[in-house]
């Protein structure tokens, strides 16, 4: 157990290493001139550039752009060690790490409702699909959310949108809260913020449900014939004790793992979801930092994701031995 | 199962509960008839605790410089005038070599303290002695100094003649200005690193009848102030909006939906359809106009620019025939839905500007569309036209370029594939392709790009400050980063020389008007830009609870509410209930 810790651990963060050096490489490989995208766009609103080439000269040095790449590199990396993530080129002298851990609460509590959501309700409906004594009706849904699954987190966000915001205005078209409320920790505030949150969750969760339900179908496809659950009902445990605890239960461990990957899938999608919603998090916050070639927050946005996604990774790694001791026996063998 | 579900929506409850309470700020409510709404067309505040607007790239069009600055003067696009604000006059001395400011009496910061001659010059002072802030680098080019005779005066000693200075610099002539710093706030801090952000100490401070309540990423809040010194001295009444709220919304789908359900009093921009199908589900949405074009003028035509340094468009001639092909009247009926007009000059058809436009009528004339023109236009060059109807020179190399433009500019995305097939038609093989804004202004301003469509935001009262934008010193080889906003690394030294006349001279001296003639002859044959349409905006208003916004019959000021002009509107709306 303590080799696989160890391993583990290392795996952790050689991953980041190798993601945050990766990151650095692939935004500096590209054409863009950061301090030439900040004059044009002063440029583009008519804002005073006179003296451009005195704030091309003054930010080029003050960010170290006018260094050779591996001199950016070490400095960048030896920052990082230090939990320096810089300033933002677009809007200085706005700190990354101000600009992050603003974003920081809205995107955790997007993601967390969007994969709990998802992963109950997913799951939910793909034990019952293979379940012999549920409703036919889970079996058709499964296809109906396969068919959301198919459609990119975008566009539901747009048709969740027009729907619910624009044909029938029954919930907020984006931010989270109501313009010009007063917001305090208080029920009222608690509701407006859970009714704005949830189309952009809706839009995640959505796209998400079809893969679980259908990945959960297959599980549990394996798990009713089992005799421990003959077992249970020559034991004259009730049908939903038997489902829960004894199927369930067991058909649910791969799916723990699939958890993990599907963070990826969702950090990506939540860009363009957060975007349409006007969402303050790390997803607005890094179309914009793309936008204006914000390289240092690029990497801020970058290097959280890849931190959160590989410490799930870590997190599931670790626990799994505890849930599912054949992965400890396999170790020793 | 129960147990599972009811735990998760706790815990999801809780999460988001928590995220709440780390954004909020709380603040009494106001009712929705007495709040007045704009959309934030920047979407959000990227830096919400940061309200410092001498910060290079600083925009501060999300309610601070509407609800709680004043400029010294606004210049009304719609009247053509430099009107007063915190100034009560401003005048040049007759070599334009000396500004007097006489500050409006009465007029005093939010504090209290009055509003002197004293603030103008530390402003001054301090953006010459920080060579980084905004602005700073044309104090230190026009400012030799500031001297202060009483409270009431200022006398800007200028480096050289400039009859334009207030306007450039103090009178929005384009979107934004440059704001007087309170002297007792701003002395003694570093103007670098000084973020003007403390709503307890209420700071941002401003002369204005707003203070700012609460300063989020997608929402600032303004209420008003129980006094202010311009209904103190009768100069104007106050506000009727007791809260201003500036809100992020995202998409033209949103900002529909919001405008629809009356969560929106002042909108970003609105293709025509989205606003026809709005105005139907809601009637209390109004446009400039009641029919068509909907849409107002704005300062900033869009034209297609070149990089003049590199084949083929380096040939005077090429340009010439890229323009004989663009039909503009099909840009219109596309792009712009029929909500504007051709335009063969860079500059918006203002009254001020139409005298100037009139004059040259026949020079402008050159540059209406002559498909026939083309093939005596390139065989002169030394193109000859290929079996697969594509112009080649000698060796055989295409007429080829690629027309760029910021995505996110719909006008311009949807411009861009008609100009294209309008030129391939005509045998340029000619590409188009949409650029996020990084790649974009990268490309614009060193040069990549070898064609590109854009604004130019300019000249509103003369031509001056669109005809300098094409002086050679505002390019640079390519390569280099320019500093010019439209770059085209055009040279010409009769048209620099005609230009830097015009620039010490007022609009009403008569080598002005020669100079103006004979720079726009230069442009208009060598055609370093082609103009293409004149720019109309459709940014709705919502009138179910304010009434009394910008049209064409009630043309105040222009409608362009992000603008720091923007006061104007928060100052003339009038509460629905009232009509």
């Amino acid at each position: 157990m303590h080799r696989y810790l160890v391993r583990r651990i290392g795996v952790f963060l050689l991953t980041i290493f190798a993601a945050v050096t990766i990151n650095f490489i692939v935004i500096h490989a590209t054409p863009l001139d950061p301090v030439a995208a900040v004059l044009g766009r002063m440029a583009s609103r008519g804002m005073s550039v006179e003296g451009g080439a005195q704030i091309v000269r003054t930010y080029t040095e003050a960010f170290g752009l006018d260094q050779p790449l591996y001199v950016q590199y070490l400095r960048y990396m030896g920052n990082l060690l230090r939990g320096d993530f810089g300033y933002s080129l677009a809007y200085f002298p706005e700190k990354v790490s101000s600009v992050v851990l603003r974003a920081i609460p809205w995107t955790l509590g997007l993601l967390t409702s969007a994969i709990l959501l998802a992963f109950i309700v997913g799951n939910l409906i793909g034990a019952l699909a293979a379940w012999p004594k549920a409703p036919r009706v889970f079996r058709s849904l499964i296809y109906v959310f396969m068919g959301f699954s198919a459609i990119p987190f975008y566009l539901l966000a747009l048709l969740l949108l027009y729907t619910f915001a624009f044909m029938w205005p029954l919930l907020p078209t984006g931010g989270m809260f109501s313009v010009g409320s007063a917001r305090g920790f208080d029920l009222a505030t608690v509701i407006e913020v859970v009714t704005h949150a949830t189309l952009p969750v809706a839009s995640l969760a959505l796209g998400l449900i079809g893969f679980w339900a259908l990945s959960m179908r297959g599980a549990m496809t394996t798990v009713v014939g089992e005799d421990y659950l003959s077992y249970a009902r020559v034991k004259g445990l009730r049908e939903r004790t038997i489902f829960f605890r004894y199927g369930m239960r067991n058909a649910l461990l791969p799916q723990v793992t699939a958890l993990a990957i599907d963070m990826g899938q969702l950090v990506s999608g939540q860009v363009l979801v957060e975007t349409i919603f006007n969402y303050p998090g790390l997803g607005t916050v890094l179309y914009n930092a793309l936008r204006t070639a914000d390289y240092f927050v690029v990497q801020g946005v970058v290097l959280f994701i890849i931190i959160s996604v590989a410490l799930t990774m870590l997190i599931i790694d670790l626990i799994y031995p505890l849930l599912d001791p054949r992965v400890r026996l396999g170790e020793a063998s | 199962m129960r147990r599972i579900l009811s735990s998760t929506t706790m815990a999801a409850a809780l999460t988001l509960l928590m995220l709440g309470g780390a954004g909020a700020q709380t603040i009494a409510e106001v009712p929705r008839e007495k709040t007045l709404i704009f959309e934030n067309i920047e979407g959000r505040v990227p830096i919400p605790d940061n309200m410092n607007p001498y910060i290079s790239g600083q925009n501060l069009d999300w309610g601070m410089w509407q609800a709680t600055q004043e400029s010294l003067f606004y210049y009304n696009l719609e009247s053509g005038k430099l009107e007063p604000w915190l100034a009560e006059s401003g005048t040049y001395s007759d070599d334009a070599k000396t500004v007097t400011i006489k500050v409006r009496k009465g007029a005093k910061w939010s504090d209290g303290v009055p509003f002197t001659s004293a603030d103008i010059a530390f402003t001054i002072d301090m953006l010459k002695a920080n060579k980084n802030l905004q602005y700073a680098a044309a104090m230190e080019r026009w400012v030799d100094k500031v001297e202060t005779p009483d409270a009431d005066t200022a006398v800007i000693k200028l480096t050289n003649a400039n009859p334009r200075f207030l306007l450039d610099y103090f009178g929005v002539r384009i979107w934004n200005t440059l704001l007087i710093a309170p002297k007792h706030i701003w002395e003694g801090v570093d103007p670098n690193t000084f973020t003007n952000f403390d709503l307890k100490k209420g700071l941002p401070l401003g002369t204005g009848p707003y203070r700012l309540v609460r300063s989020t990423e997608t929402e600032t809040v303004f209420d008003r102030l129980p006094n202010w010194w311009a209904a103190e001295t009768g100069f104007h009444a106050m506000p009727a909006p007791e809260r201003v709220i500036w809100t992020g919304v995202g998409t033209e789908d949103a900002r529909a939906a919001m405008g629809v359900n009356n969560q929106l009093d002042a909108m970003w921009i609105m293709g025509r359809s989205t606003f026809e199908i709005a105005r139907e589900r809601n009637p209390h949405i109004i446009g400039w106009s009641k029919g068509l074009p909907y849409a107002y003028l704005d300062a900033c035509p869009r034209s297609l620019f070149f990089n003049t340094s590199a084949a083929p468009l380096d040939k005077v001639a090429v340009r010439q025939a890229v323009n004989d092909a663009i039909n503009r009247d099909q840009l219109v009926k596309v792009a712009f839905e029929g909500m504007s007009e051709p335009s063969y000059s860079v500059f918006p058809t203002y009254s001020s500007l139409n005298e100037m436009l009139k004059r040259n009528e026949a020079t402008l004339e050159k540059l209406h569309s002559d498909p026939k023109a083309i093939e005596g236009l390139m065989q002169g060059a030394g193109f000859t036209r290929g079996g697969d109807g594509f112009w080649a020179d000698a060796s055989g190399k295409k007429a080829g370029f690629e027309i760029t433009a910021r995505s996110g500019e719909t006008d311009k995305l949807k411009m861009g594939p008609i100009i294209v097939a309008q030129l391939r038609k005509a045998g340029f093989d000619a590409s188009f392709r949409p650029a996020e804004s990084a790649i974009f202004y990268t490309d614009v301003s060193n040069g990549t790009a070898a064609a590109y469509i854009a604004d130019t935001c300019g000249s509103v009262q003369d031509g001056f400050a669109s005809f300098a934008q094409f002086r050679s010193s505002e390019s640079a080889p390519t390569g280099s980063a320019s500093s010019g906003s439209t770059p085209t690394r055009f040279a010409s030294n009769d048209y620099d020389a005609a230009v830097d006349t015009m620039a010490k001279l007022p609009a009403s001296d008569p080598a002005f008007t020669a100079a103006a003639d004979k720079a726009l002859a230069i442009l208009s044959q060598e055609v370093p830009v082609v103009p293409l349409v004149q720019a109309r905006l459709l940014t709705p208003f919502n009138t179910t609870y304010w009434t009394n916004w910008p049209t064409a019959e009630n043309n105040y000021v222009h409608p362009g509410h992000w603008w720091v002009t923007g006061n104007q509107l928060i100052l003339s709306v009038k509460p629905a209930g009232t009509n």
